[in-house]
């Protein structure tokens, strides 16, 4: 560019900034947020599993990614909406697409019934937001009257990783697969929320309590989760403020494996 | 954290994420949010530097690396509220001059252009920020200012037409 244009687009591009307003009411809002502590923490690594669980509720609750929120740095992940289907003949369509072979049941004896599946895609990345690997998996969404949904993702075990069993609250053994239970409090909270020091206490040292930055309002939703691995495929059931126990939940899973052998 | 150290991240580099937001998402009110999001992110990981310079090059990574997601995630996003929709479409201040030029070019050419000559990286810099080769930034850069030159000279009627 000639030195006119250039002088000329520095300053057109000098116009562009925040109000000294913004800026004020940005820097009170940060102030009120607390740092995660390094040391003597057990969270401060939660690993793609979590991460990709959090990323699931915020679509839940919000229909968008976390990623802007601070906490979900581990996984970036959206539904391939156009994929999306009601009929549970197309499973083995999907399996192609994400080149997946994994078992699916179409209804189960607690009386969730399937809905609808589609294909996801995750991107995991690192602390800079640096996207590292991409991989396809399957989510199914089952449904019961009057009962809060459960989606079943389906992702490649290589690609999940992390140890499923760390911190669950309950395990079974179904044939040789392992299934373990955990239950973990999500606080969504708006950008310069006041933390309470009993959240701040358990956001450092409870590891089934996790605080996400950039909801509209302050909320809590209880996610109970089953992992099991079969094969060379990692299954997450999820359900978001589920009456059902630990127990009902891996009776689900099992139902899975069996129909595995069937 | 402390009112001073909140004061001096705002003042370092809210008015350059903005840019950055802006040449990305072409939105000003997009690009507003960005900002919260990556100085939210800088506090909650507490990233450790070395230098300053360490410290800019972490935040113009991170803003762009959000910027990419917020366009992913826009076109996939499950609801979208009739106001945001017209929200989304603020466009970048009037009576910009070049820049409403620079806008109009592919996003990597305008991103290595505002790096370039606004921020003063060099290309070899601009390529290991944006995790690409110092030999495509480059061409950014000359197709980059070719285009802009093209697009000035035509608005001022300087190119020949064919029935001329």
């Amino acid at each position: 560019m000639s030195e006119y244009r250039n002088k000329e687009y520095i300053e057109s591009m000098s116009l562009i900034k925040l109000s000294d307003d913004k800026k004020e009411k940005m820097i009170s809002d940060l102030t009120k947020i607390s740092p995660i502590r390094k040391e003597g923490t057990m969270k401060k690594r939660m690993g793609v599993k979590k991460t990709a669980i959090i990323v699931a509720a915020c679509i839940m609750v919000f229909g968008v990614t976390a990623t802007a929120t601070g906490i979900a740095t581990g996984v970036v992940g959206h539904n391939k909406i156009e994929t999306r289907t009601r009929n549970f003949g197309d499973l083995e369509k999907l399996e192609q697409q994400a080149e997946l072979d994994i078992t699916a049941v179409e209804s189960f004896s607690n009386g969730y019934g399937f809905d609808y599946m589609e294909i996801g895609e995750s991107t995991t990345q690192d602390d800079n937001f640096n996207d590292l690997l991409s991989y396809k998996g399957i989510s199914m969404n089952y449904v019961k009257e009057n009962e809060p949904y459960v989606a079943i993702y389906m992702d490649p075990k290589s690609m999940v990783g992390g140890d499923i069993s760390k911190d669950a609250l309950a395990s079974r053994k179904v044939e040789d697969v392992d299934v373990y239970y955990s239950c973990d409090e999500y606080l969504f909270v708006p950008v310069g929320e006041v933390l309470t020091d009993e959240e701040k206490e358990r956001d450092a040292n409870d590891p089934h309590f996790f605080i996400s930055y950039g909801s509209d309002e302050r909320e809590t939703k209880m996610s109970s989760t089953v992992n099991f691995v079969m094969g060379e495929v990692d299954y997450c059931i999820l359900s978001f403020d589920t009456p059902m126990d630990a127990d009902e939940m891996m009776d689900m899973a099992e139902e899975i494996i069996n129909a595995s052998n069937n | 954290m402390e009112e001073k150290e909140a004061r001096r991240l705002v003042e370092s580099y809210t008015d350059m994420i903005m840019r950055i937001g802006t040449n990305y998402l072409k939105s000003t009110t997009d690009a507003e949010d960005i900002c919260q999001a990556v100085l939210v992110k800088y506090i909650t990981s507490d990233p450790q530097f070395d230098s300053l310079e360490h410290e800019k090059a972490w935040v113009i990574r991170t803003t762009i690396n959000m910027c990419k997601n917020e366009l992913k995630s826009a076109f996939f996003r499950k609801t979208t509220v009739l106001e945001e929709a017209d929200d989304a479409k603020a466009v970048t201040p009037p009576d910009l001059g070049i820049t409403e030029e620079v806008m109009k070019l592919p996003m990597n050419y305008r991103i290595s252009i505002y790096l370039f000559y606004y921020e003063g990286y060099s290309a070899k810099e601009i390529a290991e920020l944006l995790g690409k080769k110092e030999s495509a930034i480059n061409m950014y850069l000359s197709r980059g200012r070719k285009k802009l030159r093209l697009s000035i000279m035509n608005d001022l009627g300087m190119l020949k037409r064919g029935n001329d």
